[in-house]
Protein backbone atom coordinates (compact mmCIF):
# COMPACT_ATOMS: atom_id res chain seq x y z
CA UNK A 1 0.00 0.00 0.00
CA UNK A 2 2.61 2.48 0.85
CA UNK A 3 4.45 1.51 -2.09
CA UNK A 4 2.04 2.09 -4.20
CA UNK A 5 0.98 5.34 -2.46
CA UNK A 6 4.59 6.64 -2.99
CA UNK A 7 4.64 5.70 -6.71
CA UNK A 8 0.78 7.34 -7.19
CA UNK A 9 2.18 10.82 -5.23
CA UNK A 10 5.51 10.52 -7.33
CA UNK A 11 3.07 11.00 -10.50
CA UNK A 12 1.04 13.57 -8.81
CA UNK A 13 4.09 15.70 -7.87
CA UNK A 14 5.80 15.17 -11.83
CA UNK A 15 2.20 16.05 -13.47
CA UNK A 16 2.00 19.01 -11.27
CA UNK A 17 5.15 20.25 -12.24
CA UNK A 18 4.43 19.62 -16.04
CA UNK A 19 1.11 21.72 -16.08
CA UNK A 20 2.85 24.08 -14.37
CA UNK A 21 5.72 24.66 -16.73
CA UNK A 22 3.29 23.70 -19.55
CA UNK A 23 0.44 27.18 -18.76
CA UNK A 24 4.01 28.70 -17.87
CA UNK A 25 4.97 28.78 -21.46
CA UNK A 26 1.60 29.01 -22.69
CA UNK A 27 1.43 32.58 -21.23
CA UNK A 28 5.22 33.82 -22.42
CA UNK A 29 3.91 33.15 -25.78
CA UNK A 30 2.32 36.32 -26.33
CA UNK A 31 3.96 38.11 -28.57
CA UNK A 32 4.50 41.82 -27.51
CA UNK A 33 5.28 42.62 -23.21
CA UNK A 34 2.79 42.11 -21.24
CA UNK A 35 3.53 45.16 -19.18
CA UNK A 36 2.49 46.97 -21.97
CA UNK A 37 -0.35 45.20 -23.02
CA UNK A 38 -2.02 46.06 -19.46
CA UNK A 39 -0.99 49.76 -19.57
CA UNK A 40 -1.74 50.33 -22.85
CA UNK A 41 0.83 51.82 -25.62
CA UNK A 42 0.79 55.23 -24.77
CA UNK A 43 2.73 54.24 -20.90
CA UNK A 44 6.21 55.94 -20.02
CA UNK A 45 9.22 53.50 -19.81
CA UNK A 46 9.32 54.16 -16.20
CA UNK A 47 5.81 52.92 -14.93
CA UNK A 48 6.63 49.55 -17.67
CA UNK A 49 9.23 49.44 -15.42
CA UNK A 50 8.01 48.91 -11.86
CA UNK A 51 5.29 47.02 -13.58
CA UNK A 52 7.22 44.46 -15.10
CA UNK A 53 9.12 44.03 -12.42
CA UNK A 54 5.94 43.47 -10.25
CA UNK A 55 4.65 41.00 -12.45
CA UNK A 56 8.11 39.57 -12.02
CA UNK A 57 8.75 39.50 -15.90
CA UNK A 58 12.84 40.34 -15.06
CA UNK A 59 15.27 37.71 -15.60
CA UNK A 60 15.87 35.09 -17.49
CA UNK A 61 12.81 33.02 -18.35
CA UNK A 62 13.48 30.13 -15.82
CA UNK A 63 14.46 32.40 -13.21
CA UNK A 64 10.31 33.88 -13.53
CA UNK A 65 9.71 30.21 -13.21
CA UNK A 66 11.07 29.36 -10.43
CA UNK A 67 9.69 32.90 -8.86
CA UNK A 68 6.17 32.16 -9.76
CA UNK A 69 6.44 28.32 -8.14
CA UNK A 70 7.64 29.75 -5.25
CA UNK A 71 4.84 31.99 -5.05
CA UNK A 72 2.38 29.06 -5.63
CA UNK A 73 3.79 27.25 -2.94
CA UNK A 74 4.49 29.85 -0.53
CA UNK A 75 0.92 31.09 -1.35
CA UNK A 76 2.53 34.63 -1.90
CA UNK A 77 1.03 35.14 -5.78
CA UNK A 78 1.42 39.19 -6.21
CA UNK A 79 -1.27 41.19 -6.39
CA UNK A 80 -3.41 42.27 -9.41
CA UNK A 81 -2.82 44.60 -11.28
CA UNK A 82 -6.40 45.46 -12.06
CA UNK A 83 -8.24 44.66 -8.38
CA UNK A 84 -4.85 45.60 -6.00
CA UNK A 85 -5.21 42.63 -3.89
CA UNK A 86 -3.03 39.80 -3.37
CA UNK A 87 -3.72 37.47 -5.92
CA UNK A 88 -4.06 34.37 -3.52
CA UNK A 89 -6.75 36.07 -1.32
CA UNK A 90 -9.20 36.74 -4.48
CA UNK A 91 -8.70 33.12 -5.61
CA UNK A 92 -9.77 31.81 -1.72
CA UNK A 93 -12.90 34.74 -2.03
CA UNK A 94 -13.90 33.19 -5.36
CA UNK A 95 -13.44 29.79 -4.45
CA UNK A 96 -15.80 30.14 -1.67
CA UNK A 97 -18.28 30.24 -4.25
CA UNK A 98 -17.23 28.07 -6.86
CA UNK A 99 -16.05 25.18 -4.61
CA UNK A 100 -19.44 24.80 -2.51
CA UNK A 101 -21.16 24.88 -6.20
CA UNK A 102 -19.41 22.26 -7.09
CA UNK A 103 -19.92 20.03 -4.47
CA UNK A 104 -23.74 21.24 -4.39
CA UNK A 105 -23.78 20.04 -8.05
CA UNK A 106 -22.07 16.77 -7.50
CA UNK A 107 -24.65 15.53 -4.31
CA UNK A 108 -27.13 16.38 -7.06
CA UNK A 109 -25.82 14.30 -9.23
CA UNK A 110 -24.93 11.29 -7.17
CA UNK A 111 -28.57 11.24 -5.09
CA UNK A 112 -30.50 11.49 -8.82
CA UNK A 113 -27.89 9.18 -10.97
CA UNK A 114 -27.53 6.35 -8.74
CA UNK A 115 -31.03 5.70 -7.91
CA UNK A 116 -31.67 5.94 -11.03
CA UNK A 117 -28.62 3.64 -12.32
CA UNK A 118 -29.93 1.19 -9.58
CA UNK A 119 -33.31 1.44 -11.23
CA UNK A 120 -32.70 1.04 -14.60
CA UNK A 121 -30.74 -2.05 -14.02
CA UNK A 122 -33.36 -3.44 -11.89
CA UNK A 123 -35.96 -3.33 -14.42
CA UNK A 124 -33.48 -4.20 -17.43
CA UNK A 125 -35.74 -3.63 -20.40
CA UNK A 126 -38.64 -2.91 -18.62
CA UNK A 127 -40.91 0.38 -19.25
CA UNK A 128 -39.22 2.46 -16.58
CA UNK A 129 -35.52 1.88 -17.89
CA UNK A 130 -36.61 2.95 -21.24
CA UNK A 131 -38.08 6.21 -19.82
CA UNK A 132 -35.24 6.52 -17.64
CA UNK A 133 -32.70 6.28 -20.56
CA UNK A 134 -34.16 8.06 -22.64
CA UNK A 135 -34.37 10.95 -20.20
CA UNK A 136 -30.57 10.31 -19.22
CA UNK A 137 -30.07 10.67 -23.32
CA UNK A 138 -31.38 13.86 -23.67
CA UNK A 139 -29.62 15.09 -20.57
CA UNK A 140 -26.42 14.29 -22.11
CA UNK A 141 -27.30 16.42 -25.07
CA UNK A 142 -28.39 19.29 -23.19
CA UNK A 143 -25.54 21.84 -22.24
CA UNK A 144 -25.52 22.76 -18.90
CA UNK A 145 -25.74 26.37 -19.00
CA UNK A 146 -29.15 26.54 -21.41
CA UNK A 147 -30.63 23.63 -18.35
CA UNK A 148 -29.47 26.54 -16.12
CA UNK A 149 -31.23 29.50 -18.36
CA UNK A 150 -34.55 26.82 -18.43
CA UNK A 151 -34.57 26.54 -14.67
CA UNK A 152 -33.89 30.50 -14.66
CA UNK A 153 -36.43 30.76 -16.50
CA UNK A 154 -38.73 29.00 -15.02
CA UNK A 155 -38.19 28.80 -11.13
CA UNK A 156 -36.57 32.55 -11.09
CA UNK A 157 -38.31 34.55 -13.56
CA UNK A 158 -41.76 32.93 -14.04
CA UNK A 159 -42.09 31.74 -10.65
CA UNK A 160 -40.00 34.02 -8.82
CA UNK A 161 -39.27 31.08 -6.32
CA UNK A 162 -35.61 31.32 -6.16
CA UNK A 163 -33.33 34.28 -7.05
CA UNK A 164 -32.78 34.43 -10.91
CA UNK A 165 -29.04 35.06 -10.44
CA UNK A 166 -26.45 37.10 -8.52
CA UNK A 167 -24.51 35.89 -5.12
CA UNK A 168 -25.72 36.73 -1.55
CA UNK A 169 -22.55 36.61 0.48
CA UNK A 170 -21.86 33.12 2.94
CA UNK A 171 -21.02 35.93 5.44
CA UNK A 172 -24.25 37.55 5.33
CA UNK A 173 -26.72 34.77 4.75
CA UNK A 174 -25.96 31.05 4.77
CA UNK A 175 -29.35 30.25 3.52
CA UNK A 176 -29.20 33.02 1.11
CA UNK A 177 -25.62 31.93 -0.66
CA UNK A 178 -27.48 28.17 -0.66
CA UNK A 179 -30.43 29.55 -2.64
CA UNK A 180 -28.14 31.31 -4.88
CA UNK A 181 -26.33 28.45 -5.73
CA UNK A 182 -29.33 26.08 -5.70
CA UNK A 183 -30.29 26.23 -9.70
CA UNK A 184 -27.03 26.32 -10.87
CA UNK A 185 -26.43 23.66 -8.59
CA UNK A 186 -29.42 21.66 -10.04
CA UNK A 187 -28.51 22.40 -13.69
CA UNK A 188 -25.11 21.33 -13.40
CA UNK A 189 -25.94 18.41 -11.38
CA UNK A 190 -28.56 17.04 -13.90
CA UNK A 191 -26.28 16.83 -16.90
CA UNK A 192 -23.43 14.85 -14.37
CA UNK A 193 -26.47 12.70 -13.09
CA UNK A 194 -27.47 11.81 -16.71
CA UNK A 195 -24.07 10.06 -17.19
CA UNK A 196 -23.67 8.52 -13.84
CA UNK A 197 -26.86 6.79 -14.48
CA UNK A 198 -26.31 5.49 -18.22
CA UNK A 199 -22.72 4.05 -17.19
CA UNK A 200 -23.97 3.58 -13.66
CA UNK A 201 -26.94 1.42 -15.46
CA UNK A 202 -23.89 -0.27 -17.79
CA UNK A 203 -21.44 -0.87 -14.79
CA UNK A 204 -24.10 -2.78 -12.50
CA UNK A 205 -25.20 -4.85 -15.48
CA UNK A 206 -21.68 -5.85 -16.45
CA UNK A 207 -21.58 -7.15 -13.00
CA UNK A 208 -24.91 -8.45 -12.68
CA UNK A 209 -23.43 -10.99 -15.38
CA UNK A 210 -21.04 -12.50 -12.96
CA UNK A 211 -21.09 -15.84 -11.86
CA UNK A 212 -21.05 -14.67 -8.45
CA UNK A 213 -24.22 -13.13 -8.83
CA UNK A 214 -25.79 -16.67 -10.21
CA UNK A 215 -24.37 -18.33 -7.14
CA UNK A 216 -25.96 -14.95 -4.65
CA UNK A 217 -29.32 -16.13 -6.79
CA UNK A 218 -28.75 -20.11 -6.76
CA UNK A 219 -28.40 -19.95 -2.95
CA UNK A 220 -31.92 -18.11 -2.61
CA UNK A 221 -31.09 -14.77 -1.93
CA UNK A 222 -34.05 -12.71 -3.21
CA UNK A 223 -33.32 -10.60 -5.85
CA UNK A 224 -32.54 -6.77 -4.41
CA UNK A 225 -30.73 -8.24 -1.58
CA UNK A 226 -28.14 -9.90 -4.73
CA UNK A 227 -28.66 -6.06 -6.31
CA UNK A 228 -27.63 -4.31 -3.28
CA UNK A 229 -25.68 -6.10 -1.07
CA UNK A 230 -23.80 -8.00 -4.10
CA UNK A 231 -23.65 -6.25 -7.28
CA UNK A 232 -24.06 -2.64 -6.02
CA UNK A 233 -21.21 -2.93 -3.78
CA UNK A 234 -18.60 -4.11 -6.88
CA UNK A 235 -20.07 -1.79 -9.21
CA UNK A 236 -18.97 0.92 -6.77
CA UNK A 237 -15.60 1.26 -8.33
CA UNK A 238 -16.69 2.15 -12.08
CA UNK A 239 -19.19 3.89 -10.74
CA UNK A 240 -16.37 5.53 -8.59
CA UNK A 241 -13.84 6.15 -11.67
CA UNK A 242 -17.07 7.80 -13.38
CA UNK A 243 -17.98 10.14 -10.73
CA UNK A 244 -14.26 11.23 -10.37
CA UNK A 245 -13.94 11.94 -14.23
CA UNK A 246 -17.37 13.93 -13.97
CA UNK A 247 -15.95 16.07 -11.56
CA UNK A 248 -13.28 17.75 -14.24
CA UNK A 249 -16.53 18.15 -16.29
CA UNK A 250 -18.21 19.32 -13.79
CA UNK A 251 -15.74 22.01 -12.47
CA UNK A 252 -15.21 23.18 -16.62
CA UNK A 253 -19.24 23.57 -16.12
CA UNK A 254 -19.30 25.84 -13.54
CA UNK A 255 -17.21 28.37 -15.47
CA UNK A 256 -19.92 28.63 -17.28
CA UNK A 257 -22.54 28.51 -15.43
CA UNK A 258 -21.32 31.17 -13.08
CA UNK A 259 -21.82 33.84 -15.91
CA UNK A 260 -25.20 32.48 -16.77
CA UNK A 261 -26.29 32.93 -12.58
CA UNK A 262 -23.85 36.49 -12.51
CA UNK A 263 -22.07 34.20 -9.54
CA UNK A 264 -19.06 35.65 -8.01
CA UNK A 265 -16.77 32.80 -8.76
CA UNK A 266 -13.05 31.13 -9.74
CA UNK A 267 -14.36 31.09 -13.75
CA UNK A 268 -16.32 34.16 -13.76
CA UNK A 269 -12.58 35.68 -12.33
CA UNK A 270 -11.01 34.23 -14.79
CA UNK A 271 -12.91 35.22 -18.12
CA UNK A 272 -13.17 38.84 -16.39
CA UNK A 273 -9.53 38.86 -15.87
CA UNK A 274 -9.11 37.89 -19.37
CA UNK A 275 -11.30 41.09 -20.45
CA UNK A 276 -9.29 43.21 -18.35
CA UNK A 277 -5.95 41.85 -19.20
CA UNK A 278 -5.20 40.64 -15.87
CA UNK A 279 -2.95 37.98 -17.29
CA UNK A 280 -1.21 36.72 -14.16
CA UNK A 281 -4.56 36.16 -12.54
CA UNK A 282 -5.33 34.19 -15.50
CA UNK A 283 -2.50 31.92 -15.38
CA UNK A 284 -2.82 31.44 -11.40
CA UNK A 285 -6.59 30.24 -11.91
CA UNK A 286 -5.87 28.30 -14.77
CA UNK A 287 -3.08 26.38 -12.77
CA UNK A 288 -5.68 26.31 -9.28
CA UNK A 289 -8.43 24.56 -11.39
CA UNK A 290 -6.25 21.75 -13.20
CA UNK A 291 -4.24 21.19 -10.14
CA UNK A 292 -7.38 20.82 -8.20
CA UNK A 293 -8.66 18.39 -11.27
CA UNK A 294 -5.77 16.52 -11.02
CA UNK A 295 -5.38 16.29 -7.19
CA UNK A 296 -8.83 14.98 -7.17
CA UNK A 297 -7.70 12.07 -9.78
CA UNK A 298 -5.44 10.79 -7.19
CA UNK A 299 -7.65 10.94 -4.86
CA UNK A 300 -10.16 9.04 -6.65
CA UNK A 301 -7.32 6.43 -7.33
CA UNK A 302 -6.05 6.15 -3.90
CA UNK A 303 -9.14 6.14 -2.56
CA UNK A 304 -9.96 2.61 -4.74
CA UNK A 305 -6.66 1.11 -3.91
CA UNK A 306 -8.01 1.17 0.02
CA UNK A 307 -11.32 -0.01 -0.78
CA UNK A 308 -10.33 -2.84 -3.38
CA UNK A 309 -6.44 -4.75 -2.75
CA UNK A 310 -6.88 -5.98 -6.34
CA UNK A 311 -5.74 -2.40 -7.81
CA UNK A 312 -2.35 -2.14 -5.69
CA UNK A 313 -0.84 -4.59 -6.90
CA UNK A 314 -1.31 -4.10 -10.41
CA UNK B 1 -31.12 3.29 -35.27
CA UNK B 2 -30.74 4.35 -39.02
CA UNK B 3 -33.91 6.87 -38.26
CA UNK B 4 -30.69 9.23 -36.97
CA UNK B 5 -29.39 9.21 -40.57
CA UNK B 6 -33.02 10.74 -41.89
CA UNK B 7 -33.70 13.15 -38.53
CA UNK B 8 -29.80 14.14 -39.62
CA UNK B 9 -29.80 14.82 -43.31
CA UNK B 10 -32.42 16.97 -43.73
CA UNK B 11 -30.85 18.88 -40.73
CA UNK B 12 -27.89 19.53 -42.42
CA UNK B 13 -29.31 20.40 -45.56
CA UNK B 14 -31.68 23.38 -44.47
CA UNK B 15 -28.09 24.28 -42.94
CA UNK B 16 -26.88 25.13 -45.97
CA UNK B 17 -29.38 27.89 -47.30
CA UNK B 18 -28.79 31.23 -45.50
CA UNK B 19 -30.89 33.49 -44.39
CA UNK B 20 -29.89 36.61 -43.39
CA UNK B 21 -30.64 39.74 -41.16
CA UNK B 22 -34.06 40.42 -42.22
CA UNK B 23 -35.56 42.88 -40.33
CA UNK B 24 -39.42 42.12 -41.28
CA UNK B 25 -42.24 41.41 -39.25
CA UNK B 26 -43.42 38.73 -36.72
CA UNK B 27 -45.91 35.71 -37.37
CA UNK B 28 -44.47 35.16 -41.04
CA UNK B 29 -41.35 33.89 -38.55
CA UNK B 30 -41.78 30.39 -37.76
CA UNK B 31 -39.46 30.84 -34.83
CA UNK B 32 -39.81 34.67 -34.32
CA UNK B 33 -37.63 37.28 -34.44
CA UNK B 34 -35.31 38.80 -32.19
CA UNK B 35 -34.72 42.32 -30.50
CA UNK B 36 -33.53 43.75 -33.76
CA UNK B 37 -36.64 41.63 -36.09
CA UNK B 38 -33.87 39.16 -36.91
CA UNK B 39 -35.40 35.93 -37.93
CA UNK B 40 -34.58 33.29 -34.92
CA UNK B 41 -35.12 30.05 -37.14
CA UNK B 42 -32.64 31.95 -40.00
CA UNK B 43 -30.10 32.73 -37.37
CA UNK B 44 -30.34 29.34 -36.08
CA UNK B 45 -29.47 27.81 -39.73
CA UNK B 46 -26.54 30.26 -40.00
CA UNK B 47 -25.40 29.29 -36.80
CA UNK B 48 -25.35 25.94 -36.79
CA UNK B 49 -23.06 26.46 -39.75
CA UNK B 50 -20.53 27.81 -37.21
CA UNK B 51 -21.11 24.91 -35.14
CA UNK B 52 -20.21 22.62 -37.84
CA UNK B 53 -17.01 24.08 -38.92
CA UNK B 54 -15.97 24.40 -35.39
CA UNK B 55 -16.73 20.93 -34.52
CA UNK B 56 -15.20 19.19 -38.18
CA UNK B 57 -11.93 21.38 -37.50
CA UNK B 58 -11.60 20.18 -33.74
CA UNK B 59 -12.37 16.48 -34.14
CA UNK B 60 -9.98 16.78 -37.38
CA UNK B 61 -7.07 18.13 -35.10
CA UNK B 62 -8.56 15.37 -31.82
CA UNK B 63 -8.59 12.69 -34.26
CA UNK B 64 -5.40 13.08 -36.50
CA UNK B 65 -3.08 14.28 -33.42
CA UNK B 66 -4.91 11.54 -31.24
CA UNK B 67 -4.61 8.81 -33.71
CA UNK B 68 -1.36 9.01 -34.59
CA UNK B 69 0.01 9.35 -31.05
CA UNK B 70 -2.45 6.54 -29.77
CA UNK B 71 -0.70 4.26 -32.51
CA UNK B 72 2.34 5.10 -32.22
CA UNK B 73 2.15 4.38 -28.33
CA UNK B 74 0.80 1.06 -29.12
CA UNK B 75 3.55 0.06 -31.59
CA UNK B 76 6.13 1.55 -30.17
CA UNK B 77 5.45 0.13 -26.88
CA UNK B 78 8.08 0.42 -23.97
CA UNK B 79 9.13 4.36 -23.28
CA UNK B 80 7.65 5.58 -25.72
CA UNK B 81 4.53 4.32 -24.77
CA UNK B 82 4.52 5.90 -21.32
CA UNK B 83 5.67 9.47 -22.49
CA UNK B 84 3.01 9.65 -24.90
CA UNK B 85 0.26 8.30 -22.57
CA UNK B 86 1.83 10.10 -19.62
CA UNK B 87 1.08 13.52 -21.48
CA UNK B 88 -2.19 12.60 -22.35
CA UNK B 89 -3.00 11.43 -18.80
CA UNK B 90 -2.05 15.34 -17.97
CA UNK B 91 -3.97 16.73 -21.05
CA UNK B 92 -6.98 15.40 -19.38
CA UNK B 93 -6.60 17.95 -16.75
CA UNK B 94 -7.13 20.54 -19.40
CA UNK B 95 -11.09 21.01 -19.91
CA UNK B 96 -11.76 22.14 -23.16
CA UNK B 97 -13.56 25.43 -21.78
CA UNK B 98 -10.02 26.22 -19.38
CA UNK B 99 -7.57 25.20 -22.57
CA UNK B 100 -9.71 28.27 -24.30
CA UNK B 101 -9.57 30.46 -21.24
CA UNK B 102 -5.58 29.74 -21.63
CA UNK B 103 -5.58 30.30 -25.22
CA UNK B 104 -7.90 33.45 -25.73
CA UNK B 105 -5.81 35.23 -23.36
CA UNK B 106 -2.98 34.71 -25.67
CA UNK B 107 -4.34 35.19 -28.87
CA UNK B 108 -7.28 36.79 -28.16
CA UNK B 109 -10.76 35.46 -28.87
CA UNK B 110 -11.87 33.81 -31.90
CA UNK B 111 -13.36 31.21 -34.07
CA UNK B 112 -9.28 29.84 -34.04
CA UNK B 113 -8.50 29.31 -30.19
CA UNK B 114 -11.74 27.99 -29.93
CA UNK B 115 -10.92 25.04 -32.14
CA UNK B 116 -8.00 24.49 -30.98
CA UNK B 117 -9.15 24.64 -27.56
CA UNK B 118 -11.84 21.96 -28.26
CA UNK B 119 -9.26 19.93 -30.48
CA UNK B 120 -6.37 19.51 -27.98
CA UNK B 121 -8.91 18.85 -25.24
CA UNK B 122 -10.75 16.15 -27.32
CA UNK B 123 -6.88 14.36 -27.89
CA UNK B 124 -6.15 12.38 -25.40
CA UNK B 125 -9.75 10.22 -25.97
CA UNK B 126 -8.69 9.42 -29.21
CA UNK B 127 -5.01 8.95 -27.98
CA UNK B 128 -6.35 6.16 -25.50
CA UNK B 129 -8.88 4.50 -27.76
CA UNK B 130 -6.07 4.03 -30.68
CA UNK B 131 -3.76 2.53 -28.30
CA UNK B 132 -5.99 0.11 -27.02
CA UNK B 133 -7.14 -0.50 -29.73
CA UNK B 134 -3.56 -1.59 -31.51
CA UNK B 135 -2.95 -2.84 -28.23
CA UNK B 136 -5.60 -5.50 -28.66
CA UNK B 137 -4.98 -6.06 -32.34
CA UNK B 138 -1.54 -6.05 -32.83
CA UNK B 139 -0.99 -9.77 -31.47
CA UNK B 140 -3.33 -11.16 -34.23
CA UNK B 141 -3.02 -13.53 -36.69
CA UNK B 142 -3.41 -11.81 -39.74
CA UNK B 143 -0.81 -9.13 -38.42
CA UNK B 144 1.94 -11.44 -37.37
CA UNK B 145 1.38 -12.72 -41.23
CA UNK B 146 1.97 -9.49 -42.43
CA UNK B 147 5.75 -9.12 -40.47
CA UNK B 148 5.89 -13.23 -41.45
CA UNK B 149 5.67 -12.13 -44.93
CA UNK B 150 8.20 -9.27 -43.98
CA UNK B 151 6.60 -6.03 -43.70
CA UNK B 152 7.66 -3.37 -41.18
CA UNK B 153 6.07 -2.51 -38.33
CA UNK B 154 5.10 0.68 -39.67
CA UNK B 155 3.38 -1.13 -42.19
CA UNK B 156 1.76 -3.65 -40.91
CA UNK B 157 -0.02 -0.64 -38.35
CA UNK B 158 -0.81 1.07 -41.63
CA UNK B 159 -2.46 -1.14 -43.22
CA UNK B 160 -3.46 -3.84 -41.27
CA UNK B 161 -4.34 -2.33 -37.56
CA UNK B 162 -5.55 1.18 -38.23
CA UNK B 163 -7.96 -0.49 -41.04
CA UNK B 164 -9.20 -2.77 -38.75
CA UNK B 165 -10.02 0.46 -35.92
CA UNK B 166 -11.48 2.42 -37.85
CA UNK B 167 -15.19 1.90 -36.89
CA UNK B 168 -14.19 2.30 -33.03
CA UNK B 169 -12.43 5.47 -34.00
CA UNK B 170 -15.20 6.43 -36.16
CA UNK B 171 -17.62 6.06 -33.12
CA UNK B 172 -15.47 8.56 -30.81
CA UNK B 173 -15.46 10.94 -33.85
CA UNK B 174 -19.02 11.42 -33.80
CA UNK B 175 -18.79 11.73 -29.62
CA UNK B 176 -16.16 13.96 -29.65
CA UNK B 177 -18.21 15.51 -32.12
CA UNK B 178 -20.86 16.13 -30.01
CA UNK B 179 -18.82 17.21 -27.19
CA UNK B 180 -17.31 19.81 -28.95
CA UNK B 181 -20.77 21.29 -29.94
CA UNK B 182 -21.16 21.42 -26.57
CA UNK B 183 -17.97 23.27 -25.79
CA UNK B 184 -18.28 25.19 -28.55
CA UNK B 185 -21.62 26.28 -27.79
CA UNK B 186 -20.63 27.11 -23.87
CA UNK B 187 -17.53 29.35 -25.38
CA UNK B 188 -19.34 31.23 -27.48
CA UNK B 189 -21.83 32.15 -24.94
CA UNK B 190 -19.08 33.01 -22.97
CA UNK B 191 -17.89 35.52 -25.89
CA UNK B 192 -14.68 33.51 -26.12
CA UNK B 193 -15.57 31.64 -29.43
CA UNK B 194 -16.97 33.41 -32.64
CA UNK B 195 -17.49 37.02 -32.55
CA UNK B 196 -20.31 39.00 -33.51
CA UNK B 197 -21.22 39.55 -37.02
CA UNK B 198 -21.19 35.81 -37.04
CA UNK B 199 -24.30 33.72 -35.85
CA UNK B 200 -23.52 31.26 -33.40
CA UNK B 201 -26.05 29.28 -31.06
CA UNK B 202 -23.97 30.09 -27.63
CA UNK B 203 -23.81 33.94 -28.14
CA UNK B 204 -28.19 33.63 -29.32
CA UNK B 205 -28.29 32.49 -25.85
CA UNK B 206 -26.70 34.93 -24.16
CA UNK B 207 -28.37 37.43 -25.58
CA UNK B 208 -31.79 36.37 -25.36
CA UNK B 209 -31.21 36.12 -21.41
CA UNK B 210 -31.43 39.75 -21.64
CA UNK B 211 -34.67 39.51 -22.87
CA UNK B 212 -36.01 36.92 -20.97
CA UNK B 213 -38.07 38.58 -19.11
CA UNK B 214 -40.04 40.03 -22.48
CA UNK B 215 -39.44 36.75 -24.88
CA UNK B 216 -38.68 33.39 -23.39
CA UNK B 217 -38.82 32.28 -26.63
CA UNK B 218 -35.37 33.19 -27.96
CA UNK B 219 -34.20 31.38 -24.85
CA UNK B 220 -35.22 28.18 -25.93
CA UNK B 221 -34.69 27.60 -29.90
CA UNK B 222 -30.92 27.88 -30.09
CA UNK B 223 -30.56 25.55 -27.23
CA UNK B 224 -32.98 22.97 -28.65
CA UNK B 225 -31.16 23.67 -31.68
CA UNK B 226 -27.76 22.31 -29.80
CA UNK B 227 -29.91 19.37 -27.98
CA UNK B 228 -31.01 17.77 -31.11
CA UNK B 229 -27.49 17.92 -32.94
CA UNK B 230 -25.84 16.70 -30.16
CA UNK B 231 -28.82 14.21 -29.82
CA UNK B 232 -28.10 13.41 -33.43
CA UNK B 233 -24.22 12.76 -32.94
CA UNK B 234 -24.89 10.51 -30.33
CA UNK B 235 -27.70 7.95 -32.38
CA UNK B 236 -25.69 8.65 -35.26
CA UNK B 237 -22.52 7.37 -33.32
CA UNK B 238 -24.55 4.50 -31.62
CA UNK B 239 -25.93 3.50 -35.10
CA UNK B 240 -22.79 3.05 -36.32
CA UNK B 241 -21.38 0.80 -33.99
CA UNK B 242 -24.52 -1.25 -34.08
CA UNK B 243 -24.09 -1.80 -38.19
CA UNK B 244 -19.94 -1.66 -38.22
CA UNK B 245 -19.28 -4.21 -35.06
CA UNK B 246 -21.86 -6.12 -32.87
CA UNK B 247 -19.27 -7.40 -30.58
CA UNK B 248 -18.19 -3.62 -29.70
CA UNK B 249 -20.80 -3.15 -27.86
CA UNK B 250 -20.31 -3.54 -23.91
CA UNK B 251 -16.35 -2.88 -24.34
CA UNK B 252 -14.36 0.26 -25.09
CA UNK B 253 -13.10 2.61 -22.34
Amino acid sequence: MYRYLLRRLMTLALSLIVISILIFVVMRIIPGDPAQIILGTDADENSLAVLRDKLGLTGPIYVQYVRWVQGVLTGRLGESVRYREPISQLIVSRFAVTGPLAVMAMLFAVAAGIPAAVYSAYRKNKLGDYLLMMFSQVGLAVPAFWMGILLMLVFGVRLGWLPAGGFIPWSESFLGAVKSLLLPAVALGLICAASIARLGRSALLNVMAQDYIRTARSKGISERSVLYRHALRNALIPLGTVIGMQFASLLAGTIVIESVFYLPGLGRFAFMAIGMRDLPVVQDIVLFITALIVVTNFLVDVSYALLDPRIRLE
Amino acid sequence: MSLVSFFYTPHSITKIDIGGRFEPPNLVHLLGTDEYGRDTLSRIMVGSQTSLLVGIVAVGIAFVLGTLLGVLAGMAGAWVDEVVMRWMDILYAFPAVVLAILLVSVIGPGILSGMVAIGIASTPGFARLARSGVLSIREEEYVQAAYAIGRSRWTAAWRHIVPNMASTVVVQATIAFAGALLSEAGLSYLGLGVQPPIPSWGRMLKEAQTYMGIDAWLAIFPGVAIALFVLGLYLLGDGIRQITDPRLIGTGD
